[in-house]
């Protein structure tokens, strides 16, 4: 492996890892919420998590750029403090936790609307607080989806493109991660055989991670007991 | 004090429109179903909201619309062990028990409700691995343990039958009698209930219609009214005035009726059931026939449903006779009227009888 792979290895793992950990507090929180309250903004809240499923990730990377560069709404206060996320790798993973933030909710939403209400119930009437069933009933038999939810935000984040390019470019060691260091092996004549060794990396790490979910899930199953 | 008192109303559905006092003894929540009686159990218990009304429970108001208060389930300690057992499927049955009390203080409590249901091997087993007559052990028991002030069952009994039916009532008394818990039961089926008490509230269409001891709940009008469609037996009380030639001889006022051997102490008193339609009406006593009791009454009161008569006879107690609109014409049946009632002395069934260990279930602690 080249230093150039391995930076490119490195960075997609660490954009992954840090957007899918960002998300996944209010990720899971949206995600009750949408299942199991009801509440006058949520119209547009579903409108809003559709939207970047439905926009072309380049016009979401452009977005994220008005918002969050030196000159943008957010990006020139974030920048008075001294924090600059535009074309840095902080920016990389904000455009992949943008993008697969609604893959994490409407997972979350559904495995928690599959959690039964009545077990619910039950547990207040057993003197627990909302707050407690939530950590106590509804996340453990929830976690199945929550794990898969995080997983497809971790496998979004590692293939994102469209969005990084245009809000975190193209840096290498910066913001080059695995899929823009591809892209830019195939626009050197004859790189091919570069192109090829970073899709087989690329491979490897899906791989990685869905065998990675798997035993979390594993894990998880023998503490909350066998018999799910 | 009473344990437990509501007044609730809900216009929307479900429908409520219900006044419940609940004692320290073993209540029955009786009516068809769909009268509203899981409905009742929740609102009680607070995953239901009531539109308007009042619940108190030992003097702290738990319900009030007027003063804005509504505790939540988790601060009203009214214990609810629903009709499905509800056990968490990713706990032990050890963990399903502690839930209710996480801090480890009743140790002593514990052991004795484990002790008590039955769940000794059970503890470490997944609750989906378990029978179902098992997984109710364990909601009951876990009910117990998150030391609730009352505990409401709904339906318990049902699906039980035979002996297993007699053991479910005998843990239910258990539980009342151990744990010194006051009871509400949830029940379609009165001769199951009337095995554990005779206080009773009758629901229907969300609405407690009567409520009260059996003998004069069944007398009421809303009841009476009723009656034909929930199937409700006449109940009399007895005093057990011996037994032979295989019948045991009881009086009911100055009546004397033939009933079903039973083995238990002349003097005793007890209740015995038997259904309107095994009541035959005669205009005059009769004689050579094979039923052992003709009892004579006068009619108190006469209810038309549709192409039958519904009579109730006075005979010391009140006796029901279900008899078609023809047979009534013919016979003359009007109110105040003298009349004999026919019935086969195995159409009567024991019901409460104090002694006999498979039927008197003790209804309160230190009775």
């Amino acid at each position: 492996m080249s230093g150039l792979e391995r930076e490119a290895l490195l960075l997609s793992i660490r954009v992954g890892l840090v957007a899918t950990l960002v998300i996944l507090p209010p990720g899971v929180a949206l995600g009750w919420l949408l299942a199991r309250r009801e509440f006058r903004l949520r119209t547009i809240v579903d409108a809003l998590l559709t939207l970047p499923l439905v926009l072309p990730p380049v016009v979401t990377g452009w977005i994220l750029l008005v918002l969050f560069g030196t000159q943008g709404v957010l990006g020139a206060p974030l920048a008075r403090l001294g924090l600059h996320v535009a074309f840095t790798w902080k920016a990389a993973a904000l455009a992949s936790a943008a993008l697969a933030f609604p893959l994490l909710v409407r997972t979350v939403q559904v495995a928690i609307a599959s959690v039964d209400v009545r077990l619910e119930e039950a547990a207040r009437t057993l003197g627990a607080s909302p707050l407690r069933v939530f950590w106590s009933v509804t996340l453990p038999l929830a976690s199945r989806g929550v794990i898969a939810g995080a997983v497809l935000a971790f496998a979004r984040s590692i293939g994102e493109f469209g969005a990084t390019i245009s809000f975190a470019g193209n840096v290498p060691g910066q913001t080059r991660t695995l899929p823009l260091a591809i892209w830019s092996e195939l626009q050197v004549p004859g790189a091919e055989a570069a192109a090829a060794r970073l899709v087989a990396l690329s491979v490897a790490l899906a791989v990685v991670a869905l065998v990675a979910a798997e035993v979390i899930r594993r894990r998880g199953e023998a503490l909350n007991g066998s018999a799910r | 004090m009473s344990a437990l008192t509501a007044r609730l109303w809900r216009e929307s559905a479900p429908r409520l429109d219900a006044d419940v006092t609940i004692d320290a003894g073993i209540t029955a929540l009786f009516g068809p179903s769909g009268a509203g009686k899981t409905t009742l159990l929740h609102a009680l218990a607070g995953l239901v909201r009531p539109e308007r009304g009042r619940i108190e429970r030992a003097g702290t108001v738990l319900f009030d619309s007027d003063r804005g208060v509504n505790e939540p389930p988790e601060r009203r300690r009214i214990g609810v062990v629903f009709q499905e057992p509800r056990l968490f499927p990713h706990r032990s049955v050890r963990e399903n028990l502690r839930y209710g009390a996480p801090r480890a203080d009743v140790p002593r409590d514990f052991d004795r409700a484990v002790s008590l249901l039955e769940l000794d091997g059970l503890l470490e087993r997944h609750p989906m691995s378990l029978s179902g007559g098992e997984q109710r052990r364990v909601a009951i028991a876990r009910t117990l343990l998150a030391d609730p002030a009352v505990m409401l069952l709904d339906e318990p009994l049902t699906g039980l039958d035979g002996a297993r039916k007699d053991r479910a009532l005998q843990l239910l008394s258990d539980v009342h009698r151990e744990f010194g818990l006051p009871l509400v039961l949830v029940s379609h089926s009165l001769p199951d209930i009337l095995r554990l008490t005779t206080r009773i509230v009758v629901l229907e269409g969300g609405r407690t219609i009567a409520a009260g001891e059996l003998l004069d709940v069944l007398d009421s009008d809303e009841v009476f009214r009723l009656a034909d469609s929930l199937g409700l037996e006449s109940h009399l009380e007895v005093e057990v005035l011996g037994t032979e030639g295989g019948l045991t001889r009881a009086r009911v006022g100055e009546t004397e009726l033939e009933l079903p051997p039973i083995d238990v102490a002349a003097g005793t008193r007890a209740l015995v059931a038997v259904r309107p339609e095994d009541v035959i009406l005669a205009a005059a006593p009769v004689l050579g026939t094979s039923a052992r009791n003709c009892l004579e009454g006068r009619v108190s009161r006469v209810a038309r449903l549709s192409d039958r008569l519904l009579v109730t006879i006075d005979v010391g107690g009140s006796l029901r006779a279900s008899i078609s609109a023809k047979s009534g014409d013919a016979l003359g049946i009007r109110e105040g009227a003298t009349i004999w009632c026919l019935v086969k002395a195995f159409s009567f069934r024991w019901r409460r009888v104090p002694g006999d260990g498979r039927r008197d279930l003790p209804e309160r602690a230190g009775d």
